[in-house]
């Protein structure tokens, strides 16, 4: 629950960006993330969904500067870490980690599961040697996994279990913002709710917030309490969850619930086109980044990018269009 | 009561290994119906993939068939020569992979390889089989169907060169067509698009299709009749509309609330469901 | 520092029946720590263990060597020369009178010493510098690899020659010259796994769990690529064997007269026509066995560990 005053555990602003491909003559821009602003409080789980080329990955990477970012401010409690020189980004990860999409390539395959959670122990909190064996300890039953893995290498594990290590890694250095790119994607049907309840058990019990990014729609609705909808770079649609999913009203949320298949009988709907498909990230005309396909494209859209405005309750679209509709219905 | 194009019966099987022979499938017998939608459900390791290999007999060679058969209209694949097995597979049988760019050949044109498919089953000329192969692009809703066959499969996105791999599928007007895995991989809406496509091709050509996925929204929006694989045994069999709203067997029942991402409170079912199935 | 972190009721998930399955299905595919996996590769691979006995046997010929030989190596004057293999020569004896097994034998500390020198240096020095080259990138790389190139732009034993020309005989020099020509293989090796590796998530989440550069590079990825590195030296040191041999054939560097594989083929090449092949025979044989067994072994260790695709 939110408290007056406090400061978001995550706030990001202004986050900007552009790779740039090609040589000297044939230069080439992605505009991979333009202009985000985020926030996050503890607690609190916010779903950052996208397709391809939706920039959230790359988005993630900036915010924890694995990757250096164009320009943009990221705020941990209210301190501001932009200016951080990278020699000194290890004190960040102290309070900001990461779990990665792939279990098979985010474990060293050569490193044994006890030595996978020790590392950061051993680097970043400086535990001393006897104190470690019962924190590891402790971390992996946290995560549901057992003694006996300890001495196991990554490939003897099942990519649930691989998973787990991964969030146990995390957690080591008692974080208090968690991003999670993808964490559920590779794993199969069945692990993936096993997953879930743990990062939601996780979080109920230490005040964890999570940057949850995702392309599924049923993972998002599940987890989140808000939704960030991506794309091409852009957050076009933002609010709780129940405002997104309940009441859409960006054209491209539209379409991508409608198009969401639904393990239910019975459940086919109507689906919201958009012509085409997703265009390159690379030279992105000006103006709306759904111009390209979307049903109701006026010239206007194509001039200027529409800002994220707020249209009712915390609930932000970036088309001006359908909130104007939507708000003369009101 | 339609009758089945392809039945697989009691079919089990192996895998030669260092340590020993690994059953991989356990006398697992279902329909294919004609002109229905039938979906194989299963997660990783329950043997989908290879149920679909074994129908056109490209299994890797270290399968070994302990048991059971395969009847494509009543042959047993099992029996038949080279020269009967290359005739069935594109004309009788098309099939669709997953990842559709690794499985065109990079330094062809799509038009080149559509119609080299059709002409390898059909006696017409190169012109009629370009016609031909410009046409079957347009019949799967790819835009300037003439400029695209011109290029490469590199130069296709994700879903557009699935799209081409269906083209490639029904270039020969087969009987059945099998997808494997099609849209896993895709974008949502890329996904929900070739599901479209299908549907719509499938209805209007009366086509026989088995679609082989783990993802239960898949099934619920395309198929008629579905198998539960699990493990290499086949759990449940029954129509779309049964399977998920009167489950019988606890894996299926198990396998569709984790598909619904159901939490907490329906854990206690999920530890009985468990159990039942290491026993 | 104590934790107070709640215990999880939540049962330990079953690993999924497909790891079994694969693991059953797939050649063990890393170079895995243990016994264990050294007896499987060597039980799986004929390569493999011709290629370790072969060498072996090389190994224990040396070693004894350094105790014993039937004659004396070096002593001029003293035998009949020029006869043919015999119960007393088993290989005979050279224009000089010196029996050609023991100087076979003695010769073998000589070649094989300078490989296995050369070969080491090489691998240490090479994935060293490929490493920083295919971690750090930028300019470091850039400078790496042109020297590199500038290296390789001469041929070989062209190479070899007028260094060893420059800077004198003796082993030791021999050693390094031979190891310096064969950085660049092991350079461009590294570099170009540790490149491909770099991607990989684990480096990422290295970052992240407080890893300094160094640390990544050397302690996340090196490890992660000596299978490709160690098949390659193997077969690399086949390669060298043979360099070393040319080298001394040529009369390069080596002592005139000291017992060298290359040496005595060269030595005996002008009999070979007049009907005494055992001189120059044997020492071929010689090589031809080392190299041999090194590149069985090399190539057995690819197809154990699944890289020869």
């Amino acid at each position: 629950m939110r408290q007056p005053g406090e400061y978001p555990a995550l706030r990001v602003s202004a986050m900007n960006k552009t790779f740039s491909i090609g040589g000297a003559f044939a230069e080439r821009k992605i505009r991979a993330v333009n202009e985000v602003d985020l926030e996050i409080y503890a607690g609190e789980t916010l779903a950052l969904v996208g397709e391809s080329g939706s920039g959230k990955s790359t988005l993630a990477r900036c915010i924890v500067r694995l990757i250096e970012p164009d320009s943009g401010e990221v705020e941990l409690d209210g301190k501001s870490i932009a200016l951080v020189k990278s020699r000194e980004l290890p004190t960040v990860y102290r309070d900001m980690q990461m779990v990665f999409q792939d279990p098979n390539s985010s474990l060293n395959p050569r490193m044994t599961v006890r030595q996978i959670i020790e590392e950061p122990l051993r680097l970043h909190l400086h535990t001393p040697k006897r104190d470690r064996r019962d924190v590891v300890r402790r971390l992996l039953s946290r995560v549901g996994l057992q003694d006996a893995h300890l001495d196991r290498l990554p490939h003897q594990l099942s990519g649930g279990q691989r998973q787990r290590v991964g969030i146990a890694r995390a957690l080591a250095v008692q974080p208090k913002v968690l991003i999670l790119d993808e964490p559920t994607s590779s794993l199969d049907v069945s692990v993936r709710g096993q997953i879930l309840q743990l990062l939601a058990d996780l979080q109920e019990d230490t005040g964890l917030a999570y940057l949850f990014i995702t392309h599924d729609l049923q993972v998002a609705r599940r987890l989140a309490d808000r939704v960030a909808v991506m794309y091409l770079g852009r957050i076009l649609e933002q609010g709780t969850s129940d405002e997104v999913f309940g009441f859409p009203s960006h054209p491209y949320t539209k379409a991508l619930l409608s198009a969401a298949p639904i393990p239910e009988w019975g459940a086919r709907k109507e689906r919201y086109l958009l012509s085409g498909e997703i265009p390159s990230p690379i030279d992105v005309p000006d103006g709306c980044p759904l111009s390209s396909r979307c049903p109701l494209v006026i010239d206007e859209c194509r001039l200027a990018p529409p800002p994220l405005l707020r249209f009712e309750g915390t609930h932000d679209s970036a088309c001006p269009i359908t909130t104007a509709n939507q708000m003369a219905l009101t | 009561m339609t009758e089945a194009m392809l039945s697989v019966d009691a079919l089990s099987g192996a895998f030669r290994s260092p340590n020993g022979p690994v059953e991989v499938l356990h006398e697992v017998s279902f329909e294919l119906n004609r002109g229905s939608v039938t979906g194989i459900v299963g997660e990783t390791g329950s043997g989908k993939s290879l149920t679909s290999h074994l129908m056109l007999q490209i299994q890797p060679k270290s399968f070994m068939r302990t048991n059971g058969t395969i009847c494509f209209e009543g042959r047993d694949v099992f029996t038949m020569n080279d020269a009967e097995l290359r005739a069935m597979r594109g004309a009788q049988i098309g099939i669709v992979f997953q990842d559709a760019r690794a499985a065109l050949n990079p330094v062809f044109s799509i038009g080149t390889q559509l119609a080299d498919v059709c002409r390898l089953h059909r006696k017409v000329s190169r012109a009629e089989a370009r016609a031909i192969a410009i046409d079957a692009l347009s019949r799967v809703e790819i835009p300037e169907p003439a400029r695209r066959a011109r290029q490469y499969p590199h130069q296709f996105s994700g879903g557009m060169a699935q799209r081409a791999m269906i083209a490639m599928a029904l270039i020969c007007e087969p009987k059945l067509l099998i997808l494997d895995e099609p849209t896993t991989g895709l974008d949502v809406t890329t996904q929900a698009a070739i599901l479209d496509l299908i549907r719509a091709l499938t209805k209007e050509s009366g086509l026989t299709t088995c679609l082989i996925t783990h993802d239960l929204g898949v099934v619920a929006e395309l198929c008629e009749d579905i198998v539960v694989l699990h493990d290499g045994r086949v759990r449940e069999v029954g129509s779309c509309e049964q399977i998920f709203t009167n489950p019988v067997d606890s894996y299926t029942r198990r396998l569709l609330d984790a598909s619904k991402l159901v939490l907490r409170d329906e854990h206690s079912t999920m530890a009985e469901a468990k159990v039942e199935i290491s026993v | 520092m104590t934790l107070e972190i709640e215990l999880a009721n939540e049962p330990a998930p079953q690993a999924a029946p497909y790891v079994e399955l694969t693991a059953a299905l797939t050649p063990p595919h890393r170079w895995k720590d243990g016994l264990h996996s050294a007896r499987t590769m060597l039980r799986q691979s004929f390569s493999m263990r011709v290629g370790i006995g072969l060498l072996g046997c090389y190994l224990v010929v040396l070693v004894v060597s350094l105790f014993w030989t039937p004659f004396d190596p070096n002593a001029t004057g003293v035998g009949i020369p020029l006869l043919s293999p015999s119960g007393a020569n088993w290989f005979g004896t050279d224009r000089l009178g010196m029996d050609v097994f023991s100087r076979v034998v003695a010769a073998t500390r000589v070649d094989m010493g300078i490989t296995v020198a050369a070969v080491s240096i090489a691998f240490v020095l090479g994935t060293f510098f490929g490493t920083v080259a295919g971690y750090f990138g930028g300019a470091i790389d850039i400078a790496i690899m042109r020297f590199l190139e500038m290296l390789q732009s001469f041929p070989v034993l062209l190479l070899a020659m007028l260094i060893v020309i420059a800077i004198g005989p003796g082993i030791p020099n021999v050693i390094l010259v031979v190891a310096v020509i064969g950085v660049p293989g092991y350079l461009r090796l590294a570099r170009a796994e540790v490149l491909s590796k770099k991607q990989w998530q684990f480096a990422e989440a290295a970052r992240m769990v407080g890893s300094g550069s160094w640390r990544i590079a050397f302690r996340h990825l090196l490890p992660n690529c000596t299978s490709p590195l160690v098949a390659f030296a193997s077969i690399n040191a086949a390669w060298v064997t043979v360099i070393v041999a040319s080298l001394g054939y040529i009369g390069v560097g080596i002592q005139p007269g000291a017992a060298e594989w290359g040496a005595m083929i060269s030595s005996g090449q002008d009999e070979v026509v007049l009907g005494y092949w055992w001189i120059s025979f044997f020492p071929g044989i010689a090589i031809l066995g080392l190299a041999g067994a090194f590149y069985m072994l090399g190539d057995g260790f690819s197809d154990a560990t699944g890289l020869k695709r």
